[in-house]
C-alpha cells in the first residue's frame, strides 16, 4: 500500500494538470478579494432582504473552501481527471499485475486524491485569507485567541468535506472507468446539491417563521448539504448539533462511498 | 514437473456469450509457449484471466502453485511481468519516468537496473531524453512496454502480441531478447502472436484455441515431428516394402499404411523407386508433402483464420 500511495502521489504531483490547479487557485486568491474590493467597497456588508453577507477576510477565507463555490468545483474535477488517468492509460493494469490487491490500489487512489485536493484548497483558502487581510478586517470586532481555535476547528471540517468529495470522486472513478463520464457525474451531483443549496435557502428567506416545521426541515436539509457546508467558519462557536450536522453527513458519506467503490472496484473487469 | 500455469476449465462469459468455455492450459517451467488463435478465440480473455484484470465465471487456475481464488495469488503475482494487448504506459511521462514508476509500484530503488532494461529493449537512448511516451512510435512504446514487464525480474512474462508496431529489426532484437532471457535466466514465456512463423523461432510449446475452446497443446519437437516431409509411396504389398525399408533406415521414420509406406525424411524419389521396383512391386500412387505451422494450425481450426 505505501509503495502504491508513494506511486500514486508522486505521479499527480508530477501532472502538469496539477499545477494548472495550483495557478487556477492562485488566480482565484487573488482576483476574488479584488473583486469585492472594486464591487462594495464602503458598504461594509450586502444585504438582500433578510440576507446579510458580512464583507470580511473570514467570510471570504471560508467561502474558500466550499465544494460548491468557484474554486471548489474545479478542484475535484482537475484531480479526478489526474486519478483516472490510471484507467484511460491502462496503468492500473501493472499494479494488478504487480500483485497488488484492488482494495489496496483503491485506498492508495482515494488517499492520493484526499491529500490532492486538501493541500490545493488549504493553499487557495490561505492565499485568500492573506489576500483579504489586505483590504479588509477578519472580522468585525478583530481576531482573538479564541478565534484561532475556531478557526482551526473550522478548518478541519472544512477538509473533511473535501475527504467526502474525493471518497465521491473516486467512486465515480472507479464506477465509469472513464475520465469524461466520471467528470460529468461529478459535476452534475455538485451542481445539483449547490443548487437545492440556494433553492432551499431562498426557501428559507420566503417561509413564515412561525411554521416551525417548515423551518425544521428547511434548517436540517440546509445544515446537511456537504456542497454548501453553511454551519462551517460562519459563527464563532460550534454547538454539539452543529459538530453532528457537519459531522455525520461528511463521514457518513465518506463511509458510504468509499465502502461503494471498494466493492465496485473489486468486482469489475478491467479491459 | 514444475508447472507455472495451470488452468482448469477456465470459462468466462461476457453478457450471455462464452468467450472461454471450460479451457484447461500447461505451462511448464521454461518454456516458451505460443499461444495461437483467430481473432476473438479467447487469447486476450485467458491473459486477462491470469494477470487479475478479470475474474472467471467457471474453474479455476494456478499460478506457481497458487490458486486464484488463495490470498496467495497475490504473491504469485509479483513473480509475474506482463504486457496485455497494449503496453499500459504513462504517456504525460518519459521512458525513465515510466520506469521509475514501475519501480515504486514494485518497491525497487536501483537507477542502474532502469538503464539496463532500456538497454536490454532497445531504448538506452530514452535514458537521458525527456520526451514524452506520447510522442514515441508504436515500436518505442512496444519495447517500453516490454521494459516495463521486465524490470521487476520476473520468472513468467505473459507478452499478448509483442511483435506488433515493431520494424523487422525490432521483430529480430525482441526474439532474441526472448531466447536470451528463456536460455540465461530461465525465464518462462506466455506470446500470443498472429505471426505464426515468428512465434514458430521462438516456442518451445503451443496452444491453439478457437473460439473459446483449447484445441490443442503440442511441444514444438511433437509439431515439428508432425510437420515434417514425408512421402506416401502406395504399393500392392506394403509390408514387404516396409520390412526392406526397415533394413536401410531408422524405423521411426517409417510407418506403415494399409495400402502403402509413408516415409518421413528428405529422401530421394528415385532411390525409393529403385527399392520398391527391385522387389517387383507396382507402384500405384505418390504424395511429397511438406507441413508448416499455418498448415497444422489450419488443419485443427478448420481454415479460414486470420492467425
Amino acid at each position: 500500500m505505501l509503495n502504491l500511495l508513494k506511486t500514486d502521489l508522486k505521479r499527480t504531483f508530477k501532472d502538469k494538470l496539477f499545477l494548472v490547479v495550483c495557478i487556477i487557485g492562485a488566480v482565484f486568491a487573488i482576483i476574488m478579494p479584488l473583486l469585492y474590493v472594486l464591487i462594495f467597497t464602503g458598504l461594509g456588508e450586502m444585504e438582500i432582504g433578510e440576507f446579510r453577507m458580512a464583507l470580511d477576510a473570514k467570510t471570504m477565507f471560508f467561502s474558500a473552501f466550499s465544494p460548491g463555490g468557484d474554486f471548489g468545483l474545479i478542484v475535484p474535477i482537475l484531480i479526478a481527471i489526474i486519478i483516472c488517468k490510471d484507467f484511460s492509460y491502462g496503468t492500473v493494469r501493472n499494479k494488478i499485475i504487480s500483485g497488488k490487491s484492488r482494495s489496496a490500489i483503491f485506498m492508495s487512489m482515494f488517499t492520493t486524491s484526499t491529500i490532492a485536493m486538501c493541500a490545493v484548497v488549504l493553499a487557495q483558502a490561505l492565499l485568500t485569507l492573506g489576500m483579504s487581510l489586505i483590504f479588509f478586517d477578519y472580522q468585525q470586532g478583530g481576531f482573538t485567541g479564541k478565534d484561532f481555535g475556531y478557526m482551526l476547528i473550522s478548518i478541519l471540517f472544512a477538509l473533511l468535506v473535501y475527504v467526502f468529495v474525493s471518497a465521491l470522486v473516486c467512486f465515480l472513478a472507479v464506477f465509469m472507468k472513464n475520465t469524461g463520464l466520471a467528470v460529468v457525474m461529478y459535476v452534475a451531483v455538485a451542481f445539483l446539491f449547490a443548487i437545492v443549496g440556494s433553492i432551499i435557502m431562498v426557501a428559507g428567506l420566503a417561509v413564515d417563521p412561525e411554521n416551525t416545521t417548515a423551518v425544521t426541515i428547511l434548517e436540517f436539509l440546509n445544515n446537511t448539504n456537504v456542497f454548501t457546508s453553511t454551519l462551517i467558519g460562519t459563527g464563532s462557536t460550534y454547538t454539539f448539533e452543529d459538530v453532528m450536522y457537519i459531522l455525520m453527513p461528511t463521514l457518513g458519506g465518506t463511509a458510504i462511498f468509499l465502502a461503494l467503490g471498494l466493492i465496485v472496484f473489486n468486482k469489475k473487469d478491467l479491459k | 514437473m514444475s508447472y507455472v500455469l495451470r488452468t482448469f476449465g477456465l470459462s468466462k462469459c461476457y453478457k450471455g456469450t462464452w468467450a472461454l468455455s471450460k479451457v484447461d492450459m500447461n505451462i511448464e517451467k521454461g518454456d516458451i509457449y505460443g499461444f495461437v488463435g483467430e481473432n476473438g478465440s479467447g487469447k486476450t480473455t485467458i491473459i486477462r484471466l491470469i494477470t487479475g484484470l478479470i475474474s472467471p465465471n467457471e474453474g479455476s487456475f494456478e499460478l506457481f502453485g497458487a490458486d486464484n481464488n488463495s490470498p496467495s495469488i497475490y504473491d504469485a503475482r509479483r513473480r509475474v511481468g506482463a504486457i496485455v494487448e497494449s503496453p499500459s504506459i504513462y504517456l504525460n511521462m518519459s521512458a525513465r519516468d515510466n520506469l521509475k514508476m514501475q519501480c515504486d509500484i514494485l518497491g525497487i530503488n536501483d537507477e542502474e537496473k532502469i538503464k539496463r532494461v532500456l538497454f536490454e529493449v532497445g531504448l538506452f537512448d530514452m535514458y537521458a531524453n525527456k520526451k514524452n511516451a506520447s510522442n514515441f512510435s508504436l515500436g518505442m512504446r512496444q519495447r517500453l512496454g516490454i521494459a516495463m514487464a521486465l524490470i521487476g525480474e520476473p520468472e513468467f512474462i505473459i507478452l499478448d502480441e509483442p511483435m506488433n508496431g515493431l520494424d523487422p529489426a525490432g521483430i529480430v532484437e525482441i526474439r532474441e531478447l526472448i531466447l536470451r532471457l528463456n536460455k540465461d535466466k530461465g525465464i518462462t514465456f506466455l506470446i500470443s502472436s498472429h505471426i505464426l512463423t515468428e512465434l514458430a523461432l521462438v516456442a518451445t510449446k503451443y496452444g491453439i484455441i478457437s473460439k473459446g475452446k483449447m484445441v490443442v497443446e503440442i511441444s514444438a519437437k511433437d509439431l515439428a515431428e508432425q510437420c515434417r516431409q514425408s512421402t506416401y509411396l502406395e504399393v500392392d504389398n506394403p509390408i514387404k516394402l516396409f520390412e526392406t525399408l526397415v533394413q536401410t533406415m531408422d524405423e521411426k521414420n517409417l510407418v506403415l499404411e494399409p495400402k502403402g509406406v509413408k516415409v518421413y525424411g528428405n529422401i530421394h524419389l528415385n532411390w525409393l523407386f529403385a527399392k520398391a521396383l527391385d522387389l517387383g512391386l507396382e507402384i500405384q500412387n505418390v504424395v511429397t508433402t511438406k507441413g508448416s505451422i499455418e498448415d497444422y494450425y489450419l488443419s485443427h481450426v478448420g481454415g479460414n483464420h486470420n492467425a
